[in-house]
């Protein structure tokens, strides 16, 4: 629901992700001055750093502490989280103003994570900075992005109590793999927001449109923060979605993803129950 | 006569003391009578810190004849527990029980819990003093109005007894000597009662007319509390301390005349939408550095089903003003209230987040016992635990698993709203 500022810092990342959903990979480190250029430009009193691997800048510390000089009273680091395997990193981060980390796992263990990082030993090393943020004593956010894919599906409810073990402050499972049906997804889906309510950790979903969550509506991510995301996606309406109450709301479904399956399972939504409600929250 | 014992005790958060026991004793000690045949003590326990075991093994030394406890619906477990091991112990001890938990359903706490004597209802300082007079033999229960007590198997409920017309007749716990000012956990009363009628709170119903302590008796403990170099911060417990601004003028003139260790006002609750720019001029002159404020929810049907003030456009523009004069505003919604569902929760959410208070707080709606709510939670549909503290269960269109993922969510905004980094 807050709105974030957002800083791109440069393409390079020591992960090579079979789904990276960025298009920038290639596009050197921003320069420091340009940053800080941004960061003059404030629209809102948070902002959240990204790239790439914000980590492999040996200035982040400075971008950090820039922003706080300008103002900015929260500043989030969307990460891999395996420089804050360093302890001592972490401290220089924390301690230039960052509080905030949105850390991506994509599996509960080793094999899954480093076939889908294509890192060997990320890990590790991402779990370990995880639980040395946990371990921080002072105020603290962790988010953590859980990519759904055909490779980790199966996986999806061990990767989300891991990430509650982790200690997490909210989970969020985002659709990454336009080659996975929807419907194969959403009882893995539904498994995974009751593990996390179970455990009082909440949870938001990212890339599923309002048909196939009826019910489920709260988790919706993009109720909260809109249906633009840091990487671009294509999304269509198709014919159905002209008798949904949603259609002004709802992007409709990814352009690959129609491409792939087809539109027979999307389902107008005739009567929402919390329809108008969420209507407002558009206005 | 030997001297009666009395313990007044209140189990308190953080470290905090309590001043409605305070009140009781300043009050009972203008008695004569009382003051020569009583030994009345406060004891101000820990809730988090001390285990009832300890309370009993304290009290077991003190020796006390009659024990009353200060209850609120935090605290309602441990008074219990402590009083029911108290009289199991010490059968012949007297307990009684006054505060916002007991007092409006003191006939269903004495029908359940046999081991309490007498539950004080309403403003409990003249009513207090008359039980002693009873229990020193000078009066009959019967004739105590304000008081639910129990009589050979029978709970018996007298008359309600009128809040006290005139402030100037209880004495001021802090110039007697009873309560020593300290930092962060000093509050100062100047009035009684509230200009609105919210149907969650216990005050505006109960104590409809606003009633004030003597100008000159509120400036005595200001210039009291700020006397104490260690008190760097202090508050008022007015209901909203801007609710008049002639008023608010002439406690800032005190607060600043007085104001010789650079001491603070923190989270004095006010109403937002009063506030102008002279009102932040004020706040400045009494040293206000954070304020309290609602608005609860900002849903039409909501509000009036609450009979909550609120007007959005002078709310923003109140905490817009505070905030660029560098006073804190923190912000309150409820969740769970009668009219509002999950995404109407959400929207009042969003709309505090776009005003950028300090900090937004949340809390999950009590039905307390002695508001409209509770009175009319059947009206509303609305369920909630009967065990203190109350907490709503479901409304219509605010469903059990609604709430509770409302509060879930509310948890997570919390943490990443009010963050506050650490600094070196």
């Amino acid at each position: 629901m807050l709105r974030y500022k957002k800083i791109f810092l440069g393409g390079p990342c020591n992960n090579n992700c079979i789904y990276c959903p960025a298009d920038h990979k290639d596009s050197p480190q921003v320069d420091f001055s340009a940053i800080r250029n941004s960061l003059d430009q404030k629209e809102s009193d948070s902002v959240v750093l990204h790239g790439g691997e914000p980590t492999l800048r040996k200035d982040l510390p400075d971008i950090v502490n820039a922003a706080r000089d300008k103002g900015f009273r929260r500043i989030k680091l969307l990460t891999n989280g395996r420089a804050f395997s360093n302890t001592h990193y972490l401290g220089q981060v924390m301690n230039a103003g960052c509080s905030l980390f949105e850390i991506t796992l994509w599996g509960s263990n080793p094999n899954l994570h480093e076939y889908l990082s294509r890192a060997a030993g990320s890990f590790w090393e991402t779990i370990t900075g995880i639980e040395n943020i946990s371990a921080v004593p002072h105020d603290k956010f962790v988010c953590l992005r859980i990519p759904i894919c055909k490779e980790n599906l199966s996986d999806l409810e061990n990767i989300v109590i891991t990430a509650l073990n982790l200690g997490t402050n909210r989970i969020i499972l985002s659709m990454q793999d336009p080659a996975l049906s929807l419907q194969e997804v959403l009882p893995h889906i539904i498994n995974s927001i009751n593990i996390s309510i179970f455990n009082r950790v909440w949870i938001l979903t990212e890339g599923l449109p309002f048909c196939l969550m009826q019910g489920l509506e709260q988790h919706i991510s993009e109720i909260y923060s809109g249906w633009e995301t840091l990487y671009e996606k294509m999304y269509q309406h198709h014919k159905q979605c002209a008798e949904c109450v949603y259609k002004e709301l709802c992007p409709g479904t990814e352009v690959r993803y129609v491409k792939q399956f087809g539109d027979r399972e999307f389902l107008p939504v005739i009567a929402g129950k919390c329809f108008q409600d969420i209507k407002v929250l558009y206005d | 006569m030997t001297k009666k014992k009395i313990a007044l005790i209140s189990y308190n958060w953080a470290n905090h003391f309590s001043l409605a026991l305070g009140y009781l004793k300043a009050y009972a000690l203008k008695n004569d009578f009382i003051r020569q045949n009583t030994d009345i003590e406060i004891i101000d326990f820990d809730t988090e810190g001390l285990n009832v075991q300890q309370v009993i093994y304290y009290l077991a030394q003190r020796k006390p004849d009659i024990v009353g406890f200060s209850s609120y619906c935090w605290n309602i477990e441990k008074v219990l527990d402590t009083a029911r091991i108290l009289k199991t112990l010490h059968p012949h001890i007297k307990i009684v029980l006054g505060g916002p938990e007991v007092g409006p359903i003191g006939s269903k706490y004495l029908k359940e819990y046999a081991f309490l004597d007498v539950v004080i209802k309403g403003e409990g300082e003249i009513t207090f003093a008359e039980l002693v007079k009873y229990y020193l033999g000078q009066i009959s229960l019967e004739e105590i109005a304000g008081i639910t007590y129990q009589s050979n198997g029978q709970v018996i409920e007298n008359p309600d007894r009128l809040p006290i017309e005139n402030l100037r007749e209880i004495p001021s716990p802090y110039l007697e000597g009873i309560l020593i000012p300290r930092d962060k956990v000093t509050y100062i009363e100047t009035y009684r009662g509230c200009i609105f009628r919210c149907h969650y709170c216990f005050e505006g119903k109960n104590l409809p007319k606003l009633r004030f302590f003597p100008d000159e008796r509120v400036k005595r403990e200001i210039e009291l509390v700020m006397s104490h170099p260690e008190v760097k911060t202090f508050h008022f417990v007015d209901t909203v301390f801007n609710f008049r601004k002639d008023r608010l003028e002439k406690i800032a003139g005190m607060i600043a005349s007085a104001n010789r260790y650079g001491a603070e006002l923190r989270t004095v609750e006010i109403i937002a939408e009063f506030v102008d720019m002279e009102t932040v001029e004020l706040f400045k002159k009494a040293h206000v550095r954070s304020i309290e404020t609602g608005p609860q929810t900002v849903n039409e049907d909501t509000l009036k089903n609450v009979n909550r003030y609120y007007k959005a456009e002078q709310f923003r523009n109140g905490v817009r003003l505070l905030e660029e004069n560098g006073i804190e505003v923190t912000a309150d919604l409820i969740i769970g209230l009668p009219g509002d569902t999950f995404f109407k929760f959400v929207k009042s959410v969003k709309t505090l987040m776009d005003m950028k208070p300090t900090t937004l707080v949340f809390s999950i709606l009590h039905v307390l016992p002695g508001t409209i709510l509770y009175e009319k939670s059947r009206e509303f549909d609305l369920k909630f635990d009967d065990k203190a503290p109350h907490l709503v269960l479901s409304a219509p269109d605010f469903p059990f698993e609604d709430i509770d993922k409302a509060v879930i969510m509310a948890f997570s905004l919390d943490k990443e709203y009010n963050i506050k980094p650490f600094s070196a």
